[in-house]
């Protein structure tokens, strides 16, 4: 008690409260734009914390890591566009609850289901500081393998109305995140002589291309972000967050997934909240179906996901291994401040600890609630014309995946992720699927190696590993079960040719997947890209097969009439103008990223959305330059004053050079 | 008439002549604008951390007081950076790399990736020489150098190229140690935290510092290259125990690399006044005691200064080795 006293004495001090609310701001501002997350707000914020002391600057870096998950949501629900990677899960419901025109719900929602996990994760850490070192000692490596395998299984309640899919689509993922160097072998998986691909594709660009670029299309299609034109109702707001507090058991159990995953180091922050996702799906109560504008599907992501801050910092106190990568940041301010993680921090320094825990809880309360201050202004933004909304955010996009390498490579990655994604949302697979893989198949295989290492297989014996490959593998068969029972319910399936097209080019990519790992990869490197390709292989196999006795039926008993209006769940294929939306989305990217490369960003973005906003239908011709402008401002101080960093020259500024 | 034409004449071939001699001189005074200096590795780690220390310091100490700024590159343990320096980097001195000290010798331990003259990056100095220590858990009973050497147990390790794996390969190859090496933990702390949980019993190739941390709880079983520990005892080195002269001679080429951790280069072609003036301004840095203080405050550094001349003259010495060694360094991290 005494030391709860002391750490909010020493808190108490204006410049320390001063800093924690700078670190809020900056943190709110870091997670609402696209591309650029924690991790590099705090590299950046930390040099500004030398000259300070230990209080005020981990109330600074914590300000900014605690809230990044608070404002994230924005573009997810607004646009379908996560504002960092742990925003993926709430882009499904969310966004589609925005499309009905109950973003100011879905905000609600989102940001007390954030205030409420964060504050839970804080207390998690209160609790657990006499604790923690045994807790942190028991779990071991087989045991972290086990958790993500848990993880992965989830995958069965992600799958959708055509299960096969859904499991293809993991596999697909999980394959993707193989790409890189491998840490067992130091073999190079894949990466076709470029360098780029070494630390794998970024996930940064990868769900920004998978879940942005194909919502983008569908919202051009649709003209703005609500479908009809009613006006969006401000009470909605109240009536989210009494959601929130109806479901208070899930919000519970949410953050304490979140937290408890959090400390778990490997299961980053894009684990977690599809864990959580998976976790809500299994009872998605009344209203509309998970990927149809579900509240809960909003409410458990963002709890965990803001939860997952103070049980991060439980493995980062207490032995100075960071449970998620923006603490290996702050465990460079620990020495800075002379702290060294270990019993200290629980003893001599155990102010300093406590005074963490209230800079994480107040920080999660102040986010929460400026972001709820400007829920109506951005509600209202929900029937802004796509001619306007479409240029903006895709400048975000672009300059934010750029900005990851500053590679002409991040373009190009950007769009061909966002060509599958937009083939994925019309034909039906899965991205949360393909997400979940993606995000545990390296943590997954690392694990196992580890633990093969280190134990052989004995390891399978240690009780919570049994406990844990039990569950998973209940539920994946009670899942199954109830696969089989409605596999002959009449829902509606996407058009057959461009289905089977796709599921028999994913077979062959499969197939050349494998046969160039047998071939080239060592085996601890091969072994596990060799099964997912594999599985990858037999499952769209079957998939092609499924497909083309549909298409021959269909041949036989003349043309059946494609019915899209019944599609259930996560699939929302935007149906005939599709091609012509994404399309146009993948052109824009593309005149933006080759303006970006000749004339710089700043220049290209004013440039690229006076023109788009122009090209696609503005009403005056003055708004145009206006919107631009100000775009330019904001990318400006987002991305040269806020995270400034040297962009490369231009190509046009290069050709002086060249006389 | 002819006067004054021949008078103006004359004032503009002063003009001329003054403007040339205007133009001429900044190339002889190399002065800096702003430096960009880019680390091989992501944000947060030592190296990321120790460029911005000196991107802070560094400026002061060249001509033009240039602001510098710093920028990851991160990609295969700095390799990717250590090509773009090779091939695309402007060779004035306005950016500066941050990379592993390995890379001196990649060309040689790993020739298919890495295809470069490490002579011909010019190497501005480096922040630490520091031995490097195998260390065992007390609970593992491995407490001698012929224990350690004989038993069966396990090494934690991160990524192949990291020197947490490097070195105990060097011992497991070099002296037939029994040992084996396990390969994937993320970082220098998850391997601790292994060895805490009883799962491994030991880790090689980390530096002093984490000796200091973890005294109480560790067996220190031996260094690579030269040197002592705060405590004074003298420790047995693991290549005076190698006969083979061409693998003693393997092992003190991977081991040279020791002396100059945390190096900076800038790219071939590089003015050789440039390179001069970059090359003063580091070594009078290191002496600041401002700097000094700022290190300090950084924990994990001990700034023991080696200069661009002295990891030149290094690295130029181990090249001449004969082919053999190579080969035997290569199969000695195999």
């Amino acid at each position: 008690m005494d030391l709860i006293l002391t750490a909010i004495v020493e808190m108490a001090q204006p410049f320390r409260l001063l800093m924690l609310m700078a670190g809020v701001f900056a943190g709110l501002i870091v997670g609402a734009v696209p591309g650029i997350g924690g991790l590099f707000g705090m590299a950046l914020l930390i040099p500004m914390t030398y000259n300070m002391d230990a209080y005020a600057a981990f109330a600074l870096l914590l300000g900014m890591g605690s809230v990044n998950t608070t404002s994230d949501t924005i573009p997810a629900i607004l646009f379908g566009v996560p504002g960092s990677v742990g925003a993926a899960a709430t882009v499904l419901d969310g966004h589609a609850m925005a499309k009905k025109g109950e973003a100011a719900r879905a905000f609600g929602a989102s940001y007390s289901a954030s205030m409420i996990g964060g504050v839970f994760g804080a207390l998690v850490l209160a609790a657990a500081i006499p604790i923690m070192r045994p807790v942190v000692l028991y779990l071991r490596t087989p045991d972290f393998f086990a958790i993500c395998a848990f993880g992965l299984s989830i995958v069965a309640l992600l799958a959708g109305s055509q299960p096969l899919k859904g499991l293809a689509a993991a596999m697909l993922g999980m394959l993707a995140s193989f790409v890189g160097l491998d840490h067992i072998a130091g073999a190079d998986r894949w990466t076709f002589g470029q360098i780029y691909l070494w630390n794998g594709l970024p996930i940064v660009v990868v769900f920004l291309g998978l879940f942005g670029l194909p919502e983008l299309a569908s919202l051009l299609m649709r003209g703005s972000i609500q479908g009809d034109s009613a006006i969006p109702t401000y009470s909605g707001m109240r009536q989210g967050m009494m959601d929130t507090l109806r479901e208070w058991p899930l919000v519970l159990r949410c953050s304490a997934i979140g937290s408890l995953l959090g400390a778990v180091p490997g299961v980053g922050i894009a684990v977690l909240d599809w864990i959580a996702y998976g976790h809500a799906a299994r009872r998605p109560g009344p209203g509309p179906k998970f990927g149809e504008g579900n509240v809960r599907g909003v409410i458990a992501p963002e709890a965990a996901n803001n939860a997952k801050e103070g049980g991060s910092l439980i493995p980062t106190i207490a032995f100075g291994v960071p449970g998620s990568a923006s603490m290996s940041i702050l465990l460079g301010a620990f020495v800075v401040h002379g702290l060294v993680p270990g019993p200290d921090m629980l003893g001599k320094n155990a102010a300093v600890t406590m005074s963490m825990v209230f800079s994480i809880a107040v920080a999660n309360i102040i986010g929460a609630v400026t972001c709820l201050f400007l829920t109506r202004p951005l509600a209202r933004i929900a029937r802004v014309s796509a001619a306007v909304l479409v240029p903006l955010v895709v400048t975000f996009i672009v300059v934010g995946a750029f900005q990851t390498n500053m590679s002409a490579l991040d373009f190009v990655l950007l769009i061909l992720i966002g060509i599958i994604g937009m083939a994925m949302k019309e034909l039906n697979w899965p991205r949360s699927a393909f997400s979940l893989g993606f995000v545990l198949g390296p943590s997954l295989e690392n694990y196992f190696f580890l633990a093969y290492q280190i134990s052989g297989w004995s390891w399978l014996k240690q009780p919570l590993v049994l406990v844990l490959l039990g569950l998973s593998v209940a539920g994946v068969i009670r899942q199954s079960v109830s696969w089989v029972k409605t596999r002959n319910s009449t829902g509606a399936l996407p058009p057959p040719l461009p289905d089977l097209i796709a599921s028999s080019v994913m077979t062959l990519l499969a197939l050349a997947a494998f046969v160039s790992a047998a071939a080239w990869f060592p085996f601890e490197a091969g072994i596990f890209p060799m099964i997912t390709a594999g599985l990858l292989a037999l499952l769209s196999l079957a998939i092609s097969v499924q497909t083309a006795l549909r298409l021959l039926r269909q041949t036989r008993d003349g043309q059946a009439p494609f019915a899209p209006a019944t599609t259930s769940g996560e699939w929302a294929p935007s149906g005939d103008g599709a091609m012509k939306g994404n399309l146009a989305v993948i052109g824009l990217c593309l005149a933006l990223a080759v303006l970006i490369l000749s004339i710089g960003h700043l220049a290209a973005t004013f440039i690229f959305v006076a023109g788009a906003i122009f090209g696609l239908g503005s009403i005056s011709p003055r708004s145009p330059i206006l919107v631009a402008a100000g775009t330019t401002c904001i990318v400006f101080a987002v991305f040269d004053i806020l995270v400034s960093q040297p962009w490369p020259t231009p190509w046009l500024a290069k050709i002086p050079d060249l006389f | 008439m002819f006067a004054t034409v021949f008078g103006a004449f004359r004032v503009l071939s002063f003009l001329v002549a003054g403007l040339a001699f205007a133009l001429c001189t900044p190339a002889h005074a190399v002065e800096f604008k702003t430096i960009t200096i880019n680390v091989g590795y992501g944000a947060g780690g030592g190296y990321d951390q120790t460029s911005r220390l000196i991107a802070r310091h560094l400026g002061q100490f060249l001509p033009g007081n240039p602001n510098i700024v710093v920028q990851n590159v991160p990609g295969g343990g700095s390799l990717k950076l250590v090509k773009m320096m090779v091939g695309s980097e402007p060779a004035d001195g306005s950016v500066l790399a941050s990379i592993g000290e390995a890379m001196a010798y990649a060309p040689i331990l790993d020739p298919k990736n890495a295809n470069f003259d490490p002579l011909a990056l010019q190497w501005i100095g480096s922040l630490i020489d520091d031995p490097a220590y195998c260390m065992t858990t007390k609970s593992s009973g491995i407490d001698t150098m012929e224990k350690f050497l004989r038993s069966d147990f396990l090494i934690g390790a991160s990524g192949r190229s990291s020197s947490t794996y490097i070195y105990p390969a060097l011992v497991k190859n070099g002296l037939k140690a029994k040992f084996n090496i396990v390969t994937g933990f993320e970082g220098t702390a998850d391997i601790q935290l292994a060895m805490q949980r009883g799962e491994i019993a030991g880790l090689c190739g980390v530096s002093s510092y984490v000796l200091t941390v973890n005294r109480d709880t560790i067996n220190i079983i031996g260094t690579f290259g030269e040197g002592t520990i705060a405590s004074g005892e003298k420790l047995e080195s693991f290549s005076e125990k190698i006969k083979d002269p061409t693998i003693r001679q393997a092992v003190s080429l991977i081991e040279s690399s020791l002396h100059f951790h945390h190096p900076l280069v800038v790219p071939p072609g590089t003015p050789g006044e440039t390179v001069d003036a970059l090359r003063k301004a580091y070594l009078e840095m290191a002496r600041d005691p401002e700097f000094l203080a700022d290190a300090n405050r950084m924990g994990e550094t001990k700034v023991k200064v080696t200069s661009g001349e002295e990891i030149s003259r290094i690295i130029a010495q181990h090249l001449k080795s004969d082919p053999v060694v190579f080969e035997a360094a290569r199969d000695l991290i195999e």
